[in-house]
């Protein structure tokens, strides 16, 4: 897409989100590798393990497109299956299925079930009138799932994945308002969800639900950085294998500077003692938290903060970049010869799919594909190349409800 | 010697007593049965004046030169006849009585060729389409729809009445096509990009036009504008007698519509004329397939009355005119005040229900208008001078949450319906506009023109309710644009007057200044845009009856204030890059017309690039303006008109068009050419309509009229998204509609009283212009005319 802003700022996004309203913006449970609830070795290995989405079109006709495929081996891949949603939409599962959050009044997520083939059914919806979109989505397991929405309504949906129903609300509303829901993460037995008020605070905060009562437990702040700006990446919580959650904060409209912090296994609160200022570290703006073990998180760099909202289709700025999150320190871009991308929402993402493999999209102005990290060997390779449009997301699926 | 001492002052002052002296025709127009003709064209062929006759069938020119008059009677399904008056210092009054026999030629040609002055049009160069008016007056419909029975245009709205509408001319749309009042731009007359195209079409009731001139392709210079490939010329009705004119309607969803019509002429020239427009509407028409959620948060579907439509708007225009005068052919102050407030049902598609948002808008415009033949020698000028004030406010600070059964189901803690942050807008704005046009005829069949067309808006406003999300208010700074269309036209005919050449150059420009929207300090910021354009057109009477017409144009259309400044309620940044919208416009018409029928096809092309779109962007990016798309339109569009018998007419338009991306990739946002040579999505390729029409006289008393007519409406299914991306069974798609129309009006013997019924969307059919969007059912109409003069 061909995109040039100038004069980028806190305001174009406030309009931006406030008008046309905030997408989603979520994680894991989108991109990661969500371990099936069923027993695996019961479960027979299904024919589409993998859901994606892609963006096609053309000048203001552009929309989602939604398939299931076998794996992501194929040279080439193309939406020639893809079942066409009329609106741009991020995706998640629940290990089964696939559920699509759209953007556009009335918030509605679907949920969709695929054939041997690939090709998506409508199974059921879940509709919140009165609310822009979901902005940020949790599925823990086929049968509880969260979710934040846009537009007013500070509340938190408790959903059943596999029925499609709504089975509660935790109001929010203390947290306060005209606040964006930029991103979820559920550890234990509680909600952790980033508060975007786009630097007005010149801190960070965090509403910290208590899953056990469905209730608002507490809001915690850090001063130390800013702005919990999320939807050109996917995810800005993110989980360490030892439970110690990292935050990524761009520092964007404030003098504080863009770093990660960290809340520690079992604790509720920000760990003072750690700070990794990416500021002053990798010298770029940077945008998400991307986590798979020591020495292998990853952030997205703009090349030119002038631009980092646009998505300029002719001149992409962003950037992947290896962090250290134990050391805090920057590792350089995965690979100087990868082609730039541009980072609308979900351009950009990265999912591990093996021990050795990690696949992340790019979104060039020549091309559109996945591209493959070797974690073990630093390596990236072209892994897929789209002649359809850009991927904007890829969930895992290990069993099939068809 | 007193009498030769007469004589001698007589000799000395004869000349200007000659000059001084006019005269006066009295006429009479019956049909052969003695019964008189109302409403029956007068031209004046030596003047290029016209009237038309009163409801006994009289009429009357004045201040006519002492010479011979040609006057041209015509009245639709009549013959036409030619009658030569002399007038001299000896004959200075005369009474004519012309008695017209009736025709099998069309009754209800939408191409008109029953007077000089239409079939002089038709004839130019200019590749045109004429709809008379007075065929269609007793109906229930607004000028807009009327556009629709000419080829080539199409008509797409969202929703009943109020709702957006946007009509296209051979493939360009939307704000590439322009429309003009009697040859000044209706953006004078009323705000249109605040009204909406649709409503300030309806505040023209038909009773006040004359004719409407579609142009395709090349534009005429005396319509001077940034036209990129189309313009609507709406003619007003110049009626120089006495006359008021009523019309109460009332129709299905609690629909009322008033117009008033009405001219007093006054003393030496001078007359006042008034018309004025009212509709009001509930739009509360079934909709079905809409959601409601039931208490586990999905979605069941039902059919429904929209609850939160109404929509009213009003008119009223004032005029001082004065005519024949040493100083003017025609002058006229005109006084126009206008308004509508809007209730606002849903979004974009049709998918979330809102229960209190409110537009609305007044309008207070001036105009001055003078027009004199041989201002100097060989020398036409044509001037008119305008001020135009607007009141524009939105609301939307609804915290209610709205199902679309109208029950409030919920509420959010903050923001509105529509916006996040809630607006209570309030702007105010002003709009200069001037027009010049000089025509100078060096010799016989020759003319030159030269236009000039200006306009300045200024706009300033507030909104307290977004200023406090926002911590600053966008309006308070203060939006100028300026906009100026110069064009040289020559128009030449030559070979015995078979062939006609009309050449033009054209100059736009452009500025605009006002606040960045986007940035977090107010900034000003300014851009501007200038651009040449050329036409030629011709037409050739090959032989009788065939006539061939071909032209070229390469058309401009500058960027609008929103595209280039942005639009802070609808979050639209702006863009200072913008580049105007340019085509290449070609056209080749054939036209056959034989005494019963009349046949036309029309060949159209346009290569279309720098295309301005809002591009739709995930968020957080904020949508602006883009030159993002070229495209080729490729296209024959046919019309046929046939009387069966002296009172049965048909008459069918049928369009194909394919629309083309001809984008490179790096302009239409994406990394390859997958789309190029691709057909653009959410266009139609194939539509159409036809009409049955009869007409029969002396049915309850002598001289009385029965006119039924039955129409059709056609538009081929098209995609929603672009054909070649995903599956086919999953595709969206505006589905096929097929509308039929049918009415009835009875006009009584004395032409006073009329009574018209009428059903649209005969069928109940579910009918989509756009994506998602239903629009109404069928309908049922009743409109009561009365007429007097």
């Amino acid at each position: 897409m061909l995109k040039v802003i100038k004069n980028p700022s806190k305001l174009i996004l406030l309009i931006a989100v406030a008008v046309t309203v905030h997408l989603t913006s979520c994680k894991n449970d989108d991109n990661d590798v969500v371990t099936p609830v069923d027993n695996p070795v019961d479960t027979p290995v299904a024919e589409i393990n993998y859901g994606l989405a892609m963006v096609s079109g053309s000048g203001n006709t552009v929309s989602t497109y939604v398939q299931g495929v076998k794996d992501l081996d194929a040279s080439e891949i193309d939406n020639s299956n893809g079942t066409e949603l009329g609106q741009f939409a991020a995706i998640y599962t629940d290990g089964n299925s696939l559920f699509t959050a759209g953007f556009g009044a009335p918030a509605t997520m679907q949920k969709f079930v695929f054939d041997d083939q690939g090709n998506a059914a409508l199974d059921q919806s879940i509709v919140v009138p009165g609310a822009n979109s979901f902005s940020s989505v949790e599925i823990v397991s086929p049968t509880q799932g969260y979710a934040t929405v846009g537009g007013g309504l500070a509340r938190v949906i408790i959903f059943n994945p596999t029925t499609m129903k709504i089975t509660g609300e935790i109001d929010i509303s203390e947290a306060g308002e005209g606040l964006f829901y930029s991103d979820m993460l559920v550890r234990d037995n509680h909600m952790f969800i980033a508060l975007n008020d786009f630097g007005s605070a010149a801190q960070i905060s965090l509403a910290v639900i208590n899953l056990s009562e469905n209730k608002l437990d507490k809001i915690i702040t850090d001063e130390r950085t800013s702005t919990l700006f999320n939807t050109l990446t996917s995810e800005i919580l993110s989980i360490a294998d030892n439970g110690d959650i990292y935050v990524s904060a761009t520092g964007l409209y404030t003098d504080k500077p863009g770093g990660v912090v960290r809340i520690k296994k079992g604790q509720t609160d920000f760990d003072s003692e750690y700070f990794f200022d990416l500021a002053a570290t990798v010298g770029k703006t940077c945008f998400g938290i991307y986590h798979f073990g020591d020495g292998q998180s990853f952030t997205l760099t703009s090349d030119d903060d002038a631009n980092f909202f646009g998505t300029d289709g002719a001149n992409p700025v962003f950037s992947y970049h290896k962090l250290n999150l134990s050391t805090k320190e920057s590792l350089g871009v995965l690979s100087e010869s990868l082609p730039k991308t541009f980072a609308a929402s979900r351009t950009a993402f990265m999912m591990q799919i093996s021990d050795n493999e990690i696949v992340f999209p790019i979104a060039g102005a020549n091309l559109d594909a996945i591209y493959s990290y070797n974690p073990t060997t630093g390596k990236t390779s072209q892994k897929s190349k789209s002649s359809s449009g850009y991927i904007t997301g890829i969930v895992a699926l290990t069993k099939q409800d068809n | 010697m007193g009498g030769i001492k007469e004589h001698i002052i007589l000799f000395i002052l004869f000349p200007l007593t000659g000059f001084c002296q006019q005269g006066k025709i009295f006429g009479s127009i019956t049909d052969t049965s003695n019964v008189p003709l109302v409403e029956a064209h007068i031209y004046n062929m030596s003047t290029s004046k016209s009237t038309i006759s009163d409801s006994e069938g009289k009429f009357e020119l004045k201040n006519l030169s002492l010479k011979s008059q040609k006057l041209l009677i015509s009245y639709t399904g009549f013959s036409s006849k030619t009658v030569t008056v002399l007038l001299s210092p000896d004959i200075l009054t005369t009474t004519i009585k012309v008695t017209l026999s009736e025709s099998r030629e069309m009754l209800n040609e939408v191409i008109l060729n029953s007077d000089l002055e239409i079939t002089r049009l038709k004839e130019s160069p200019q590749i045109v389409s004429l709809i008379k008016v007075s065929d269609f007056k007793h109906r229930s419909i607004a000028a807009k729809d009327l556009l629709g029975v000419a080829s080539g245009v199409q008509i797409r709205e969202s929703g009943g009445i109020g709702n957006n509408t946007e009509i296209s001319v051979q493939g360009l749309t939307g704000k590439q096509v322009k429309f003009f009042l009697d040859g000044v731009p209706l953006e004078f007359l009323f705000p249109i990009q605040e009204f909406g195209i649709g409503p300030s079409l309806a505040m023209l009731p038909l009773q006040t036009i004359k004719q409407i001139e579609v142009y395709k392709g090349t534009v005429p210079v005396h319509l001077g504008s940034d036209a990129l490939g189309g313009s609507i010329h709406i003619i007003s009705k110049s009626e120089q007698f006495d006359f008021i004119e009523g019309t109460q309607g009332y129709s299905s969803f609690n629909t009322w519509q008033t117009t008033l019509n009405g001219r007093k002429l006054l003393k030496n020239n001078w007359s006042i004329g008034v018309n004025g427009f009212y509709t009001d509407t509930d739009n509360n028409y079934r909709i079905n397939n809409v959601q409601v959620i039931n208490s586990n948060g999905n979605p069941e579907h039902i059919s429904t009355d929209k609850f939160h439509d109404d929509f009213n708007s009003y008119s009223v225009q004032a005029s001082v005119n004065t005519s024949d005068k040493k100083w003017t052919d025609h002058s006229s102050l005109k006084f126009v005040t206008a308004g509508f407030e809007d209730e606002i049902q849903h979004n974009f598609e049709m998918r979330q229900p809102y229960g209190e948002a409110v537009n609305s808008a007044s309008s207070f415009s001036t105009i001055l208008d003078y027009r004199k033949k041989e201002l100097f020698k060989n020398l036409d000028l044509e001037t008119q001078l305008s001020h135009n004030y607007l009141i524009s406010k939105f609301k939307d600070t609804s915290l209610n949450i709205y199902d679309w059964t109208g029950s409030v189901i919920g509420q959010r803690i903050s923001g509105g319906e529509i916006t996040t942050s809630g607006n209570d807008l309030t702007y105010k704005a002003n709009t200069y506009g001037g027009r010049f046009l000089l025509g100078y005829n060096p010799k016989e069949n020759t003319q030159i023109y030269l236009n000039s067309t200006s306009s300045f808006f200024n706009r300033t406003g507030k909104d307290p309710i977004a200023t406090d999300y926002y911590q600053q208010d966008f309006f308070q700074t203060a939006t100028e644009v300026f906009k100026h269309v110069m064009g040289i036209g020559l128009s030449q005919k030559t070979l015995n007057s078979k062939l006609h050449l009309n050449s033009s150059i054209k100059w736009y420009q452009y500025k605009a200044n006002g606040p960045n929207i986007g940035n977090a300090d107010i900034a000003y910021i300014e851009t501007k845009d200038a651009a040449f354009g050329v036409g030629q057109s011709f037409s050739f009477k090959l032989s009788t009856p065939w006539l061939l017409k071909a032209s070229y144009e390469y058309a401009t259309r500058l960027p609008d204030r929103t595209e280039s400044l942005g639009d802070f309620r609808f979050g639209i940044a702006s863009n200072l890059n913008l580049d105007s919208e340019r085509s290449h416009n070609a056209n080749l018409e054939v036209n056959l017309t034989k005494k019963r029928w009349n046949f036309s096809v029309n060949g159209f092309f346009r290569s279309v690039s720098n295309i301005i779109i809002l591009q739709p962007v995930p968020p957080p990016v904020l949508p602006t303006y883009e030159n993002l798309l070229k495209a080729r339109v490729l296209g024959v569009e046919g019309n046929l008109s046939y009387a069966l018998f002296p009172s049965v007419n048909l008459r069918s338009s049928l369009t194909y068009q394919q629309i083309t991306d001809r984008s490179e990739k790096d302009k239409a946002g994406v990394s390859s050419n997958r789309y190029f040579g691709e057909q653009l999505p959410n266009r139609p390729t194939l539509f159409g309509n036809a009409e049955i029409k009869t007409m029969h006289k002396n049915i309850l008393q002598k001289a009385d009229s029965l006119s039924f007519w039955w129409q059709t409406n056609y538009v081929k299914t098209f995609f929603r998204y672009w054909e070649i991306d995903g599956r086919e069974e999953d595709k969206l798609k505006i589905p096929t509609q097929w509308l039929h129309q049918v009415g009835l009006s009875y006009t009584d013997k004395s032409k006073h009283y009329t009574v018209s019924l009428e059903s649209h969307n005969l069928f109940d059919t579910e009918a989509y212009d756009n994506f998602g969007v239903q629009k109404p059912g069928r309908s049922l109409y009743l409109k009561i005319r009365t007429y007097f003069n």
